[in-house]
């Protein structure tokens, strides 16, 4: 009973810290993985080209260094 | 990969350090993120460029793997990315880019 009971407690902790954003879905902490890093882009001509990318790496706080696209033609 | 973008990632992870460094892809097919993918962490698959036999284990993802879009900015990823997106092979991505990562990479 005392088991269920803090099972039910850790569900709503982690259901909590995930509405706040502060953890991802399964209780494991929020990294971000780009904010603060440099970014090295290598984008794809039949792909998704490198600007595409560096405006969204940009978005998410990432440093972009270097950008290319690439063609295999 | 480009010869020349092989080397430009060398010396960029010379410089600022392999833990510092992130490669964000965006190939079209699987196949074609994990050659790129393993050449940026266990070194040039074709022995022909600059990081033939260079394991530097960098962190890499492909722009569209869901743990790297969750921190885009949904508006400027639909604006950008999405439509392309939608043509391409995610599974088969996200699969590809997943083993190499799990074998290779040093820094996650």
């Amino acid at each position: 009973m005392d088991l269920q009971i803090s099972m039910k407690n850790h569900e709503e902790y982690y259901l909590k810290q995930e509405q706040k954003g502060d953890m991802k879905k399964g209780g494991r902490k929020a990294m971000a993985i780009l904010a603060g890093k440099k970014a090295i882009i290598i984008g794809d001509r039949d792909g998704i080209p490198g600007p595409a990318i560096a405006e969204c790496v940009k978005s998410a706080g990432g440093e972009v260094i270097f950008s290319s696209t690439e063609c295999f033609v | 990969m480009d010869l020349e973008n092989q080397k430009r990632v060398k010396e960029f992870a010379e410089e600022y350090g392999p833990e510092n460094v992130v490669v964000i892809l965006g190939a079209a097919e699987g196949e074609a993120a994990g050659l790129a993918a393993e050449t940026v962490t266990a070194g040039d698959p074709t022995f022909a460029g600059p990081l033939t036999g260079v394991q530097l284990g960098l962190t890499t993802y492909h722009v569209c793997e869901p743990e790297v879009k969750e921190e885009f900015d949904e508006a400027i990823y639909d604006e950008q990315v999405s439509m392309m997106e939608m043509v391409l092979d995610i599974d088969d991505i996200i699969s590809e880019m997943s083993s190499i990562r799990d074998e290779f990479c040093q820094y996650l």
